[in-house]
C-alpha cells in the first residue's frame, strides 16, 4: 500500500516535472529556474536504474559468494582477512574510490559502477558471514550428523536459516548505493545525480532539492519492496 | 553389530580415545558413561564419521565404516543430540522426514512413517505435525529429535546425552517410555550419559570410560555387584542395591492378588478369607477400593465394601511399568507390606509383596 503510493508520487514527479512547478517557485522566488530539463527525468531514472542495478546485483551475488567461501571448513582461513576488509573498506570514501577508478577504467558509467561494487559488497559479505555464523551449533551438527551432503547442508539449512540476515544486507547495500550513484554524474555517469551536479555547479537550489527528493523516493521504495520481500520468505518458513 | 577395535582419537598428539576395543551386539542398549571430558562424544562421533579415527577401525555388521560414504553411512544410523538441533524452519513433520527425504522414499511414505512415528512418541500427529520446533516444550522436542534419528528406520541408533538438559521429571518420563519403545524395536543403541542412575536404568550394558580409556564394561548388574576399581566404585555411588532395584520392574515381582468384588457378602468374604491373610476388594472395573482381612469379619456390616478398609487405586496402586525402587519407597512410606498393581486404566492385575523383595 505505502509502496504503491510512493511509487505513484515517484512516477508522477518524474514524468510530470510540472505539477511542483508551482511549489518550486514559492520555496525560490528568486530563481529563473526551477525545473530540471537539460535531459529528460525518465533517462535520468533509467541511468540511475542501471548503475544500481548492475553494481548491486553483482554486489549481491560476489558478497554471498564470498561469505559462503570463507564459511566454509576449507575457506575459513581467510575469514579473518575478510573480516578486516570489509570493515577497513566502510571507513573508505565512496569518493575516493571513484577518484582512484577514473586512471583504471576512464570516465562514464564503468568506474561509477565498480565503486558502487566494491562499495555495495561490503555490507552483503559482513552479513552473510554474521548469518551463517549466528547459527545453532546443534543444528548444524544434526545436519551433518543425519547425512546431509556440505552443499545440502548449505542449501536446506544454513542459507534458508542465515536468508532473513542476509537479505537484510543486500537490502543495506542497494540503499547505499541508490545515494552513493548520485556521485557518478561528477565523471559523466549520468543518472539523477545530474540535476544536484547541475544545481551545485549553477547555484541552483531548486535543481539539488529536485535530484535530492527523487533519490530519496527512489531509495525508499526500494527499501521497502525489498523488505516486503523478506517479510514474505519468513512467512513462508 | 558394531565393533571397535583398537581405536584412538589424538588431538595435537593428546589422546581423547586411547586404544578402545569394543563391541556392541545386533539389539544392544550400551551406554558410554564416565566424567565430562572421557571421551565419550568422541567415540559416538567417530562411529557415524563426525570425527574420522587416528588409529584403529571400526566396522558394522563386519564392514570398515570407511568402505562408506560419510553421508551415505550416516543416512543408515540414527542420531540424536542433547541440544535436539531441529530445524527452526520446519515443521515437526518435515524434521522428521529429512533423512527419508534424503533417501528420496515418496511423499506418502514419508507422511505414513512420520505419523507413526509421532504416535510412538504419544505426540497426536494432527496436532504436532504442523508445529514449529519453537512451540515445542523441552521434552516434546526430545521426543521429536528421537522420533526423527528414527525416522529411516536405522537399525543403529547413537544418542549423545539425549535427556541431559531435560528437567528431571521429564527426563524421567521420557526414560520410561524411551525403554518401552526400545523393548519393541530392539535397536542397536550407543548411547552416552553422565547419569549413573539413566545408566542403570535403560541400559544392557555399561561401558566405564575415563580418560580416553576403557575401565569395565559389563552388565549394569555385573558392574553394581562387582566394580573393578576405586574409580568405578566412587562413580556408582553408595546405593548400590538401591540401584539395582531400579534395574526391575514392578511387574517382574508381581503375583496373583487374591480379590473379592465389593458387592459379596461379608459372610461369602468370611469364607474366602480361609484361604488367604487379606483380601482385594475390586469395584465393578475390577479396580481396587480397599481391603479386607480377618479383623474386619467381625464387624455388623452386610457387605465387603461396608466392611473393608478403604484404599484409593489412583494414589495407592502401583503402576506395572514403575521400577522395583519406586514400589519399595512407596511401601515403605506407606508402612505396608503388600501393595495392588494396577494398569493404567485402574484395573487390578496383581500384587508385590515386601518379603518377596527383600529376598531379591
Ligand atoms: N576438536 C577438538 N580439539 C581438541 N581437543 C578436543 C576436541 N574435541 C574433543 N577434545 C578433547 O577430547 C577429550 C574428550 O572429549 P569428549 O569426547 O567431548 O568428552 P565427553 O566424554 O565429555 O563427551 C576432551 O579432553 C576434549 O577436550
Ligand atoms: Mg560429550
Amino acid at each position: 500500500m505505502i509502496l504503491a503510493i510512493l511509487t505513484g508520487l515517484f512516477l508522477l514527479l518524474v514524468f510530470s516535472p510540472a505539477v511542483w512547478t508551482g511549489v518550486m517557485r514559492s520555496l525560490f522566488p528568486g530563481l529563473e529556474r526551477v525545473i530540471y530539463s537539460m535531459a529528460p527525468l525518465g533517462q535520468l531514472v533509467l541511468e540511475h536504474v542501471f548503475l544500481v542495478g548492475i553494481s548491486s546485483g553483482l554486489a549481491a551475488v560476489l558478497g554471498l559468494a564470498t561469505g559462503i567461501f570463507v564459511t566454509r571448513s576449507w575457506g575459513r582461513d581467510f575469514l579473518p582477512a575478510v573480516n578486516a576488509l570489509a570493515s577497513m573498506g566502510q571507513t573508505f570514501p565512496p569518493v575516493a574510490v571513484l577518484a582512484l577508478a577514473v586512471p583504471a577504467v576512464g570516465f562514464g558509467y564503468r568506474p561509477t559502477i565498480i565503486a558502487l561494487l566494491i562499495y555495495g559488497l561490503l555490507p552483503i559479505v559482513r552479513n552473510t558471514i554474521a548469518g551463517i555464523e549466528s547459527l545453532d551449533g546443534a543444528v548444524l551438527e544434526a545436519a551433518r550428523g543425519m547425512g546431509m551432503t556440505p552443499g545440502q547442508v548449505l542449501a536446506k539449512v544454513e542459507l534458508p536459516l542465515a536468508g532473513p540476515v542476509i537479505m537484510a544486507g543486500v537490502r543495506i547495500s542497494t540503499v547505499i548505493n541508490i545515494g552513493t550513484a548520485t556521485l557518478g554524474a561528477t565523471i559523466g555517469a549520468g543518472g539523477l545525480g545530474k540535476p544536484i551536479i547541475a544545481g551545485l555547479i549553477g547555484e541552483n537550489p531548486a535543481f539539488i532539492l529536485e535530484g535530492a527528493i527523487l533519490v530519496g523516493l527512489f531509495a525508499v521504495i526500494v527499501d521497502t519492496g525489498l523488505g516486503l520481500l523478506v517479510r514474505q520468505d519468513i512467512a513462508q518458513a | 553389530m558394531i565393533r571397535l577395535d583398537r581405536v584412538t582419537k589424538e588431538y595435537f598428539g593428546k589422546a581423547a580415545v586411547a586404544d578402545l576395543t569394543l563391541t556392541v551386539a545386533e539389539g544392544e542398549f550400551a551406554i558410554l558413561i564416565g566424567p565430562s571430558g572421557c571421551g565419550k562424544s568422541t567415540t559416538l562421533r567417530m562411529i557415524n564419521r563426525l570425527i574420522e579415527v587416528t588409529r584403529g577401525t571400526i566396522a558394522i555388521d563386519g564392514t570398515n565404516v570407511e568402505h562408506y560414504r560419510p553421508e551415505e553411512l550416516r543416512r543408515r544410523i540414527g542420531y540424536a543430540i542433547q541440544n535436539v538441533g531441529l530445524f527452526p524452519h520446519m515443521t515437526v513433520a518435515q524434521n522428521i522426514a529429512v533423512v527419508p527425504k534424503l533417501l528420496r522414499w515418496d511423499e506418502s511414505r514419508r507422511d505414513r512413517r512420520t505419523d507413526e512415528l509421532l504416535d510412538l512418541f504419544s505426540l497426536d500427529p494432527a496436532e504436532y505435525r504442523t508445529k514449529y520446533p519453537h512451540q515445542l516444550s523441552g521434552g516434546e522436542a526430545q521426543r521429536v529429535g528421537v522420533a526423527r534419528a528414527l525416522a529411516a528406520d536405522p537399525a543403529i541408533l547413537l544418542m549423545d546425552e539425549p535427556f541431559g538438559a531435560l528437567d528431571p521429571i521429564t527426563r524421567e518420563s521420557l526414560q520410561i517410555e524411551f525403554a518401552r519403545i526400545q523393548r519393541e524395536l530392539k535397536k542397536t543403541i550407543v548411547f552416552v550419559t553422565h547419569d549413573i542412575d539413566e545408566a542403570i536404568r535403560l541400559a544392557n550394558r555399561i561401558v566405564i570410560l575415563k580418560e580416553g580409556r576403557l575401565v569395565q564394561a559389563g552388565t549394569p548388574e555385573a558392574i553394581l555387584t562387582a566394580p573393578v576399581d576405586r574409580f568405578v566404585m566412587e562413580f556408582i555411588g553408595t546405593d548400590r542395591a538401591l540401584k539395582r532395584l531400579s534395574r526391575l520392574s514392578a511387574a517382574d515381582f508381581m503375583v496373583d492378588a487374591p480379590s473379592i468384588g465389593q458387592e459379596m457378602s461379608l459372610s461369602e468374604a468370611g469364607s474366602a478369607l480361609a484361604d488367604h491373610r487379606y483380601l482385594w476388594v475390586v469395584d465393578g472395573l475390577r479396580r481396587p477400593v480397599g481391603w479386607l482381612d480377618g479383623d474386619d469379619l467381625g464387624s455388623e456390616a452386610a457387605t465387603a465394601a461396608e466392611a473393608m478398609t478403604r484404599m484409593d487405586y489412583r494414589t495407592e496402586g502401583i503402576a506395572a511399568d514403575a521400577t522395583l525402587r519406586e514400589a519399595l519407597s512407596r511401601m515403605i512410606q506407606g508402612g505396608i507390606r503388600g501393595a495392588p498393581v494396577v494398569d493404567e486404566g485402574g484395573e487390578l492385575l496383581g500384587e508385590i509383596r515386601l518379603s518377596d523383595i527383600l529376598d531379591a
